[in-house]
């Protein structure tokens, strides 16, 4: 998952780390959070909520199914209105 | 009464520091289509809209009454329906409905509903020889006429002749089915008329499903479908994307029964107060980290030309050359439509097709769906099947990067229907412009379902 530098702030940095953590840093300082934003550890208490959704969602081989066609990912679910 | 709204002019409009739409279309490494260059902005206005329109239940139950019950809605594909026999069962609000092949080929469609006891007829897409009851067997033709009531001699009160399934108004457009619940309503000409004069071009009825996704979403049905009404929540749901996204440089145009919302690609957003680099307007557009290495773009050639040629080249093996006709606009910027109350489908090759419902009888959830058409070659893919996600799963887990988007958005809904629950607000505020495709579906839904 590629470290991405927010928008708005372009000097913090959003990682996805090894035990699927958000570790966000700026300069000398980091914090670690859940994917939903929610802060777990570290000296930066804050972070975008959204970037951590975004850097924390791997979609694994979806993106490769879409590209290929789509119609690989369908009729492996049952309707569960049945 | 359709209300009519007053013009804007584009040139005098209050509108977002930076280029126009307009003004990067002149800048399009192809011919721009008509489609293109319409612009009809218009005075929305400014006043707020209830909350109570997302959280009471009254309001639900005059939606059901007054729009449900009434409007042209979308419901399936015409190639899901393909042979005679076929039924695609479509639920709206608590209701259920079958459209139906029939042996001459017309769609039909029906109340799912045994005219004996009232049992569904079908709970399932299928395809059967007839409508045969599974409660006491009463049977109809697959053109809705009485075929069978078992014992029928203990029928004495039943006219043979006058016991046909009810039928309901159908149309289709481009693939599409749509079907109206009032045996009396407008035709569904005029209804779809403003969408189907700007989509000629783009012909989606050419393209195959090739991806049908569905999710319950814990939210009002209006919640889930407003966050794709408008692109001024990028910056707060999708901030990852302002490199390479016009967001406020959108262009929204409303006409009497759609509406639409185009946001350009390959540009950055006014909201930053610096200057974007290409290569970063590239690496926010690829998803790709902060440092990685770029494709580097030729001399005298534009971020959006750029990513609409290779855009081009990934689609020539399936598109064929259709590919050079679209303009780097049709194939870089997010032609969001939508036609009142719930379809949304993107122009040109995107393929995307949004709808929203709500989630049975519960106002407080909803049916977000997302369809993919493409183009093909040779024989006609069979469409794909929905696929059901489970409250867990992500989009992105079915729909790889746009599904993440989806995720931002998602991460949203049930959020906001719990503010709304609780805000001491009594309305909901939207900007002038931006949001004018919120206002006017809600305008539209005053018309429908009152104040």
């Amino acid at each position: 998952m590629p470290t991405l530098t927010h928008p708005f702030d372009p000097e913090t940095f959003y990682e996805l780390t090894e035990d699927g953590h958000i570790r966000v840093s700026k300069g000398d300082a980091e914090g670690f959070f859940t994917r939903e934003g929610v802060h777990v550890s570290g000296a930066i208490r804050h972070a975008d909520p959204q970037l951590c959704v975004w850097v924390g969602n791997n979609p694994g081989d979806a993106n490769q199914q879409m590209k290929e066609g789509a119609t690989t990912i369908n009729a492996k679910r049952s309707d569960p209105r049945a | 009464m359709a209300v009519a709204y007053d013009d804007l002019d584009p040139k005098t409009m209050r509108r977002s520091p930076g280029v126009t739409y307009q003004e990067l279309l002149d800048e399009d490494s192809h011919k721009v289509p008509d489609v293109l260059r319409l612009e009809s902005p218009k005075d929305m206005g400014l006043n707020e809209f209830p909350v109570s329109r997302y959280t009471s239940r009254e309001w639900f139950d005059k939606e059901v009454e007054r729009l449900w019950k009434k409007v042209w809605q979308y419901t399936c594909r015409e190639d899901e329906i393909s042979e005679p026999g076929d039924h695609y069962r479509y639920d709206i609000a608590g209701m259920s409905f079958l459209v139906v092949r029939t042996e001459t080929g017309e769609i039909k469609a029906y109340p799912n509903a045994c005219r004996h006891r009232g049992r569904l007829l079908k709970e399932h897409d299928g395809n059967a020889p007839e409508l045969r009851c599974a409660f006491h067997g009463f049977c109809w033709h697959l053109d809705g006429t009485l075929s069978d009531i078992p014992a029928d001699w203990d029928f004495p009160q039943i006219d043979h002749d006058n016991f046909n399934l009810p039928e309901l108004p159908v149309a289709t457009w481009e693939g599409f089915v749509f079907i109206n619940p009032d045996q009396n309503c407008a035709p569904f000409e005029d209804f779809v008329k403003d969408l189907a004069d700007q989509f000629k071009r783009w012909n989606p009825g050419s393209l195959a499903k090739v991806a049908h996704v569905a999710k319950v979403m814990r939210c009002n049905w209006k919640v889930a479908q407003e966050a794709f009404c408008e692109a001024y929540h990028v910056n707060g749901t999708h901030p990852q994307i302002l490199r390479s996204l016009g967001d406020v440089n959108s262009q929204i145009d409303i006409w009497e029964n759609c509406a639409r919302v185009i946001t350009p690609g390959g540009t950055s957003s006014p909201l930053l107060d610096y200057q974007v680099s290409e290569d970063d307007m590239l690496r926010a557009t690829m998803d790709l980290a902060y440092d990685a290495e770029v494709p580097q773009i030729p001399e005298g050639m534009n971020v959006r030309a750029f990513l609409a040629r290779q855009t081009r080249e990934q689609l020539r093996p399936m598109a064929g050359d259709r590919v050079d006709e679209y303009c780097d606009a049709e194939i870089v910027d997010s032609l969001d439509y939508t036609l009142f109350p719930n379809f949304h489908p993107w122009g040109a090759f995107n393929g995307i097709v949004y709808r929203f419902r709500p989630n049975g009888n519960d106002h407080r959830s909803a049916i977000m769906e997302c369809i993919m058409l493409g183009p093909y070659q040779g024989e006609r893919p069979a469409p794909a099947k929905i696929h059901w996600l489970k409250e867990d799963e992500t989009w992105s887990s079915a729909l790889g990067f746009l599904g993440k988007v989806f995720d931002q958005d998602a991460f949203n809904m049930p959020k906001v229907q719990a503010g709304l629950e609780s805000t001491y607000s009594d309305g909901v505020v939207l900007s002038g412009y931006q949001e004018a495709k919120v206002r006017w579906l809600h305008h539209k839904l005053t018309e429908w379902v009152g104040e």
